[in-house]
């Protein structure tokens, strides 16, 4: 056991000294005038010291980790990459999303007719996307989506889409995880079944 | 009985049967493809391999009769190693189709993969391509490139159907399922096949693409589109009705249903009647529900007391059988009349599953006294009396009068009363005075009675929410009309035992038993 | 300053009854919803009655009506300003189920996100009550310090609060490259960001004043109450689960685990404080020792399979396609896994019966337990005392009442 118990040290007890004189506002006066002209000059300078950022004319850079809500791949021939087969839809734990699946004429021949997220439900959390087995809904980064009716958080599929070329950054980033390293080789896979 | 070991355990089975059957009937989980109880053997998937003590090799639990004193390893290495490779074998050649296939959730394939399988591919090259979406029938689709060749459809038609269009063509690893040239799959049971496919290679074309298998609700009923009373199972979800499949009851329908029953449930999510409406003639007015129950008494009481020949009743054979009986009573003693008679559609029936009664309960309407009897006035009767106008007011339930007396608006205008219990828009209802909206089949609780006596079982797999059920309508009619009813909603547990007291042929018959596969009647 | 009794011939001649008040559930000085109704005589309390239950959705019976993967989610929301270290013991708990232990980057990682979380949650905590002491500038500094873990957290996973990083067998993901320089850096600046907050409050005669001596509880009482956490070590208690039940890497690491001496609230700031040094001691380590390989165990009984292998091998289609609808299937059985949480002990009660859906999913809250101790420690003291010990106390809502 690497971890030790160690009792606290309290500073000395407070006299009555302690807590007259000006002495005190001045040390703490320096700790702010310290981050006060630190800031304002880093302003001045352009530089960012604080963790504020003036939204909306600045926004937020996030890494493409960040998770947003969800959309759709729209793929180049302008079709929805979805084929309903429902998972994202059962594993959203909240039930935000409704697919009534359609056949189509196509080679791939099942397409969602209504995809419906209510993102007044949906809580960002990622499962529809690492269910779907065709990386057809990805986590955007949007998140300003706020309406002021209630309606206006019920988002069909013609709002859901989004280009593909739009979402490189995210599908890069999730297709980091797509193969797992240290992948037993089909003869570790074998001599560990002969052991099951 | 043979008493045989299966892994470790002793169990009593019946002698001469197979090793297989026998086991799931205890209970044993043996994974199995081209076996089906109700088909013939066909030994060619070679899933259901078993370790038996005495056999050098392996052997198909479906063909190995038992023998008493026959030591039975179902969950070995050996076994568990066999089933991996059969799993594998069949995984090699089946397409990615899961996310586009309706299977997904009652696969056999994905179900015994994930027990059994291997759990990690070997193979990644590209499948044979074979033919997809392949119209074979007007109800059924085939994929050839999922099917494993159980062969289940081919005996299907050959055996139960007895129409034999498919069948197993080329050779090797190059056979494929498909129907003769010229032919299609058209006999009355095709979707069956679809059923007893283990994968998704025969599928519904009704079901194509509809529904998630995971959404779905199952709930035990009797079809209602016959008098063979199929035993079904209804799959809800969304609150309407998504398919009905056929239940295992080996008394009436063994495993199986017709296509015509299987594809007639439309009419439960569609076109409902969910409000009463009061005058004749369109549109007409939306009422509550006292208001149109106190009108459609006022119109039947009225002529209920100035002469008893007035009023006449028609009796619908979809109706439960506690819903009959309470409309028998209010029949009696409401609308005073004895003349009433059940109104059953007729149509093409065969020598199998197929009734020409289009009811489920035209028997237990005759059963419980709700058909005329000889002597009395039938339904041809009951039309030429409104046509000559002895007949003034009518208590219909059900619409298939119109279709039986020949569609004619004449002799319903003739009507100076017509009251009508009813669950779906239907012309009739534009001559009626008053509507009363019933429930369907799926939404209700009570018992059928089949073509060959046995009561079953129907239960409530829709909510109907506020609206009151038939039984319910009848008491409170009964209550405007005069009669001694005591308060409180209509119980069809509580109506049953009222029947089974007053009708000899019903004496065996107790709500729990007919819960599970029926009670049969006994013949008088 | 002491808490005394009231000087009882004064209050029999004037004939006074004690006024009752009622402080919450929404309070400008305590950060929390939850309802202390206070018998008051003058500024000194009497008596008093705390009521939880404000923020209870339901955790339990959510988790029952979906899979096992599904409630991850949902234990983000327990312990909100410590969301990794929920996701992290209702993992272990689903892994003991299976009898089955995340590969070893994993572990060093959960242990990682671990720690990020509790000082974020410490950060959140002595900055909430030095806000509500009347001391707005270290709010500020706590909060941007909190940035800085947010910002880790975002790195990780994707999300700043809500975070559902860890999965049963594994983790959502692997680390972006250049974590560890992002994780030092951060670290560091919210440490430094911290000293300025110790420049101003440490040594400051007003706080210590508010806090030195007020909401003191003797160590047998706060154990009768089940108290753990940081309440139980500032009296004196070096009960922390990570040293009694180790579990993740932490018998491997070396660190301290502070306990006061006085158990008054002012111990209780001392002892987060250092714990928010020793968490930055032990990520460092951890950091230093975080050995390569998979972040997930590729057992497909329970963890989803790699997705590149989903587009392309049949297998793993249908391994995923029955993951997700049917769940993974633990023997029926029940565990109690317990890691220490920001507050205290939080434990997982799993109650399985085979399928795919937890039959039962008890959490064993430490803020609950701790929230008791509070009548106690407040009986007798001024009503100005109990914004400091319901600070220090810590109660997070989502966690108490869950």
């Amino acid at each position: 056991m690497a971890s030790r118990v160690v009792t606290v040290e309290r500073p000395p007890r407070l006299r009555a000294v302690d807590t007259m004189g000006p002495l005190l506002i001045v040390r703490g006066l320096l700790v702010t005038a310290r981050h006060f002209f630190r800031n304002l000059f880093a302003f001045m300078r352009g530089r960012r010291t604080i963790a504020t950022i003036l939204y909306p004319e600045e926004k937020m850079a996030w890494s493409p980790a960040m998770r947003g809500m969800p959309v759709l791949v729209q793929m180049e021939n302008g079709k929805e990459r979805c084929v309903a087969c429902g998972l994202c839809e059962w594993a959203c734990p909240v039930d935000c999303i409704t697919i009534y699946p359609a056949e189509t004429a196509d080679e791939i021949e099942r397409y969602p007719e209504i995809f419906d997220i209510d993102m007044s439900r949906c809580m960002f959390c990622g499962f529809c996307e690492e269910a779907c087995p065709e990386e057809a809904i990805v986590m955007s980064q949007r998140v300003a989506i706020a309406t002021t009716e209630w309606r206006g958080s019920l988002w069909h599929k013609r709002d859901l889409l989004v280009p593909v070329h739009e979402l490189d950054p995210r599908l890069r980033y999730i297709r980091r995880g797509y193969d797992r390293p240290d992948v037993p080789t089909p003869a570790q896979t074998a001599e560990r079944l002969e052991k099951r | 009985m043979a008493k045989i070991t299966v892994d470790g355990t002793v169990i009593e089975v019946p002698d001469g049967s197979m090793l297989l059957p026998a086991l799931l009937d205890h209970g044993v989980q043996v994974p199995h493809y081209c076996f089906h109880p109700k088909l013939s053997i066909d030994g060619s998937c070679r899933m259901c391999l078993v370790k038996v003590e005495g056999m050098p090799k392996l052997t198909i639990s479906c063909n190995t009769p038992v023998r008493d004193g026959m030591v039975v390893d179902s969950r070995g290495p050996e076994v568990a190693k066999a089933r991996q490779g059969v799993l594998e074998l069949l995984l090699v050649n089946h397409p990615l189709d899961c996310p586009i296939c309706d299977q997904a959730g009652e696969c056999y394939l994905q179900d015994y993969a994930f027990e059994y399988g291997t759990r990690e591919a070997r193979t990644q090259e590209p499948r044979r391509k074979l033919l997809k979406r392949v119209d074979i029938g007007p109800r059924v689709v085939l994929d050839q490139e999922r099917c494993i060749l159980c062969r289940r459809c081919v005996r299907f038609c050959r055996e139960i159907s007895e129409t034999a269009e498919l069948a197993v063509f080329n050779m090797g690893d190059r056979s494929v399922i498909d129907t003769f040239p010229g032919e299609a799959l058209t006999n009355d049971y095709s979707i069956c096949t679809a059923d007893i496919c283990p994968v998704g290679a025969l599928l519904s074309k009704d079901f194509h693409h509809k529904m998630r298998v995971w959404f779905i609700d199952e709930m035990e009923s009797i079809c209602p589109s016959c008098a063979n009373g199929c035993n079904i199972k209804i799959g809800t979800a969304r609150r309407e009705i998504q398919r009905l499949l056929p239940r295992r009851n080996d008394a009436v329908n063994e495993t199986w249903m017709c296509d015509y029953g299987r594809l007639r449930y439309g009419f439960v999510n569609d076109d409902r009647v969910r409000v009463p409406t009061v005058g004749r003639g369109t549109p007409a007015i939306t009422a509550t529900w006292d208001d149109a129950l106190d009108e459609a008494a006022r119109r039947l009481g009225a002529l209920a007391r100035t002469d008893g020949r007035a009023l006449a009743a028609i009796v619908s054979p979809h109706l439960t059988n506690e819903e009959l009986f309470v409309y028998g009573q209010l029949v009696a003693g409401g609308l005073r009349t004895a003349q009433r008679d059940a109104a059953i559609p007729l149509g093409p029936a065969d020598d199998y599953l197929i009734k020409a009664e289009k009811a489920a309960n035209g028997r237990g309407a005759r059963d419980l006294g709700l058909a005329a009897r000889s002597g009395e006035l039938d339904l041809a009767a009951i039309r030429a009396g409104v046509e000559t106008g002895t007949i003034r007011g009518l208590l219909v339930t059900g619409t298939d009068v119109w279709e039986l007396w020949g569609e004619r608006a004449d002799i319903f205008e003739r009507l100076e009363t017509l009251v009508v219990v009813a669950a779906n828009a239907h012309p009739l209802l534009g001559f009626a005075d008053v509507v009363l909206p019933g429930l369907t089949f799926a939404e209700k609780n009570g018992t059928f009675t089949n073509h060959a006596g046995r009561v079953q079982r129907i239960r409530r797999a829709l909510d109907p929410g506020e609206q009151p059920s038939d039984g319910d309508i009848f008491l409170a009619l009964g209550r405007r009309l005069g009669m001694e009813i005591p308060p409180g909603p209509f119980e069809p547990a509580a109506v049953l035992r009222e029947i089974v007291a007053s009708v000899p042929a019903y004496r065996d018959v107790t709500w729990d038993a007919v819960g599970g596969l029926g009670v049969p009647t006994i013949e008088a | 300053m002491d808490a005394g009794p009231t000087n009882p011939s004064l209050t029999n001649d004037l004939h006074t009854q004690p006024m009752e008040i009622q402080m919450g559930p929404s309070h400008p000085s305590t950060h929390g919803t939850v309802k202390i109704t206070l018998k008051l005589d003058g500024e000194r309390i009497l008596d008093s009655e705390v009521e939880v239950g404000y923020l209870h959705r339901g955790f339990e019976k959510e988790c029952e009506s979906g899979e096992w993967y599904q409630a991850i989610p949902y234990t983000d929301r327990l312990n909100y300003a410590s969301p990794m270290i929920n996701n992290v013991g209702y993992c272990l708990a689903a892994e003991k189920l299976f009898g089955v232990e995340a590969p070893p980057r994993a572990q060093y990682l959960r242990t990682i996100a671990s720690e990020l979380s509790r000082m974020a949650d410490h950060f959140t905590c002595i900055g909430a009550s030095a806000l509500e002491l009347a001391a707005l500038t270290p709010f500020l500094y706590c909060v941007q310090a909190r940035e800085q873990i947010y910002d880790l957290h975002e790195s990780l996973c994707g999300a700043r609060v809500t975070t559902n990083y860890v999965r049963i067998g594994g983790l959502q993901s692997d680390l972006q490259p250049g974590f560890a320089e992002l994780c030092r850096e951060k670290v560091a600046a919210a440490l430094t960001l911290f000293g300025d907050v110790d420049e101003l409050l440490t040594k400051n005669p007003i706080f210590r004043e508010r806090m030195e001596g007020t909401g003191t509880l003797p160590a047998d009482a706060l154990i009768a109450y089940g108290v753990t956490g940081p309440l139980l070590r500032a009296a004196g208690v070096g009960f922390d689960v990570r040293r009694a039940e180790p579990y993740l890497v932490y018998d491997r690491l070396d660190f301290e685990v502070p306990v006061g001496s006085r158990g008054d609230n002012y111990d209780r700031y001392l002892v987060r404080f250092e714990e928010l040094r020793q968490s930055a001691r032990i990520i460092e380590q951890a950091l230093r020792d975080l050995p390569d390989g998979p972040v997930d165990l590729d057992d497909p009984r329970f963890r989803w399979p790699a997705k590149g292998k989903v587009f392309n091998r049949m297998e793993e289609l249908i391994d995923q396609f029955k993951l997700v609808t049917e769940g993974m299937r633990p023997p029926a059985g029940e565990v109690y896994q317990a890691v220490e949480g920001a507050n205290g002990e939080l434990g997982f009660y799993l109650v399985s019966n085979g399928t795919g859906k937890p039959w039962k999913c008890r959490c064993r809250a430490p803020s609950f337990s701790n929230t008791q101790a509070l009548r106690d420690m407040i009986q007798g003291a001024l009503l100005a005392d109990v914004v400091p010990t319901f600070d220090m106390v810590n109660m997070i809502g989502g966690e108490c009442d869950r």
